[in-house]
């Protein structure tokens, strides 16, 4: 999906998620294949059995239970493809449901921010946690989290602890892995010849950032596993890939180099944030920033001919001015329906800008990110249609977009967007919206 | 007005509950005979001398632990000093409205609500198409009113603990009290709170 190339073309933007401190030691937690999860908690049925949600219009698989990570079914892999092997193993296929996500990772991460001063919410279902100077057994620490987390959300996590974000990444992907960590891996607790064994038996391929061609040019080039990369010299590395490879690999010798998440995501994600030129206070303000930074996304989205079901808005004090109040806060809002639809997105933001907005601070910063991006061909799948004139319709977009801005969100939409796409969509298996809802609460006998 | 940080030495003891809202919480102390109030944000220095200071006997505030408490939409900003042992009756009109997350949500990253089908806590005041609230943080006790999970169905009942065999009990003499075999597994998915009755 063009991950790099987005991720470049973005970096303009891109400013600083967070100000996690560049030394120390780091905790990532991760849901594990957290839409299965999710829907497991309102139906203990699934528990078990080999369970896949899809994308939106059941496109195609985009998070999976253990069992059918054990069958093979690849991630992404279009779900018509596999109904044969479905319909054998009885796997059992959910519509995806993002409302009920979005308050799932709300809550995740509401619990994982008492455990750490700071933390860095990286994606739908990950964050870092800053542990720096944290008394006792990180392991106990990181087992703490797990059983949080299981008891009072209800989905299962692991936790990698590693003095770098890279390595974090590392140790969450063996606590995953391999069953013997039972969760939970920290680096930090392991004598260097311990590292090496367990890096060496590592594919380069799983390092954070990088991709597979990258993991293609290293394996030809003689580099296959992490503890290979990690110990070759870095002046090659650079020569050859640049600086961000010589970066990956100071992170993965222990070397804090990434500050801030400019590493594209596993998962596609758009991220368009500022820093205000002065402080605001007023929600009016903060509507307008919030708004003009969708509408920028959204724009973004609508030039890759995709559509997003998850928007995610921050604001944030300054956390650098000492005695100054401090508050920021963060929601996960989940569409309806996925959409590039500026109104929608824009709607979604606000409201959940409305929710996290308090009097009484002075913010420095707002963002907005959009996340579970798909192509917006899969949606429409427009057969007989002429293919879109693409610039003509960014011009009625941006049109749109400023005129709406100008206006009030919602003053012009397309009608050939409609009210609610529902009825184009296939979702025949969506699961209700359990926790945001009152009539689709789950139920007690 | 209490300002600056405490100290892990601060004689300080602590009278009153503190109330916590979602960034930021009130703490209620006596600091050498003075009755403060303070307010802590989550990321400043006093809420971390306080939740992390290492607090001896008569310092009281060891292994302090916020509790969690649903988010007021607004929140009181409390007159600080308050004459010692007297709070100001005043400090209880600031508050702007009442609302029902406050009193019913203890802890909302874990708090679900769920809709009763069924007859079978009809005595423990659980009607059919009631509103339950279920806090997943809560450890289930003897009696506790309870969310479980029985062949992947969620079911509300009353657990019933004897000589380590746990019961699920209905509260309707129509339906027997489900018992959990040897070697059978009893998953507690929350702990009910209240019960949300409509009389429209």
């Amino acid at each position: 999906m063009g991950r790099g190339h987005q991720c470049a073309a973005l970096r303009k933007v891109v400013t600083a998620l967070s100000t996690m401190p560049s030394t120390g030691i780091l905790a990532l937690v991760d849901v594990n294949n957290f839409y299965v999860s999710a829907e497991r908690v309102f139906n203990p049925k699934l528990e078990d059995v080999p369970v896949v949600v899809l994308s939106n219009n059941d496109g195609c698989v985009v998070s999976r239970s253990a069992e059918v990570k054990a069958l093979g079914v690849p991630m992404g892999g279009p779900w018509f493809k596999l109904k044969v092997l479905a319909r054998k193993h009885g796997i059992i296929a959910l519509s995806s449901n993002y409302a009920l996500y979005a308050d799932m990772s709300n809550r995740v991460m509401s619990v994982l921010g008492d455990f750490s001063p700071r933390q860095e919410i990286y994606s739908i279902d990950e964050c870092f946690l800053d542990m720096t100077g944290m008394a006792g057994d990180l392991t106990q620490t990181g087992q703490a989290i797990r059983q949080r987390i299981k008891q009072w959300v209800g989905v299962p996590v692991c936790v990698g602890i590693a003095p770098t974000k890279t390595l974090a990444k590392l140790a969450n992907h063996v606590a995953k892995k391999r069953l013997a960590y039972d969760g939970v891996c920290d680096f930090t607790a392991m004598s260097s010849r311990q590292l090496d064994e367990i890096i060496a038996g590592i594919e380069v391929g799983e390092v954070w950032g990088i991709g597979h061609k990258l993991n293609a040019q290293l394996q030809a080039g003689g580099i296959q596993t992490v503890k290979q990369l990690r110990d070759f010299d870095v002046a090659r590395l650079r020569g050859h890939f640049g600086v961000v490879m010589e970066r990956t690999v100071r992170e993965l010798r222990g070397e804090p180099c990434i500050d801030t998440v400019d590493v594209a995501p596993a998962k596609q994600q758009i991220i368009s944030s500022r820093s205000f030129g002065r402080y605001v206070t007023g929600l009016h303000e903060l509507e307008e920033a919030v708004s003009a930074y969708m509408s920028r996304a959204a724009e973004k989205l609508r030039k890759q001919d995709s559509v997003a079901a998850m928007a995610y808005v921050y604001i944030r004090t300054n956390p650098h001015k000492d005695g100054e109040p401090q508050y920021s806060p963060g929601m996960m809002v989940g569409l309806p329906v996925a959409t590039n639809d500026t109104c929608a997105l824009v709607d979604a933001v606000l409201t959940g800008l409305r929710v996290i907005y308090r009097e009484g601070y002075r913010y420095q910063k707002a963002g907005v990110m959009l996340s579970e991006i798909t192509p917006a061909g899969i949606i429409q799948g427009d057969l007989f249609a002429a293919p879109l004139d693409l610039p003509k319709t960014k011009r009625l977009m941006s049109a749109l977009d400023q005129i709406n801005l100008k206006m009030g969100s919602g003053t012009l939409k397309l009608a050939s967007n409609g009210t609610a796409q529902g009825w184009k969509m296939k979702n025949g298996n969506r699961s209700p919206a359990y926790t945001t809802q009152w009539n689709e609460l789950p139920v007690a006998r | 007005m209490f300002r600056g940080v405490f100290r892990a030495d601060t004689p300080v003891s602590m009278r009153c509950r503190y109330s916590i809202h979602w960034d930021f919480f009130l703490v209620k102390l006596t600091i050498e005979r003075s009755f403060y109030k303070v307010l802590c944000m989550r990321n400043d220095a006093n809420y971390r001398a306080v939740t992390r200071g290492h607090h001896t006997k008569n310092g009281v505030l060891s292994k302090w632990r916020p509790s969690r408490r649903a988010p007021l939409q607004h929140i009181p900003l409390y007159g600080y000093k308050v004459p010692a042992g007297f709070p100001s009756p005043a400090d209880d009109y600031v508050e702007d409205r009442l609302d029902l997350n406050q009193l019913l949500v203890q802890n909302k990253a874990a708090t679900f609500f769920l809709r009763v089908k069924g007859d079978s806590m009809i005595n423990a005041g659980i009607h059919d198409s009631d509103i339950i609230v279920v806090d997943r943080s809560l450890e289930a006790v003897n009696r506790s009113v309870v969310v479980a999970v029985i062949d992947g169905d969620l079911t509300v009942k009353r657990l019933v603990l004897r000589n380590d065999v746990a019961e699920l009990h209905a509260e309707n003499p129509k339906y027997a009290p489900i018992l959990c075999k040897e070697g059978q597994d009893l998953v507690i998915w929350g702990v009910v709170t209240s019960a949300l009755h409509s009389v429209k």
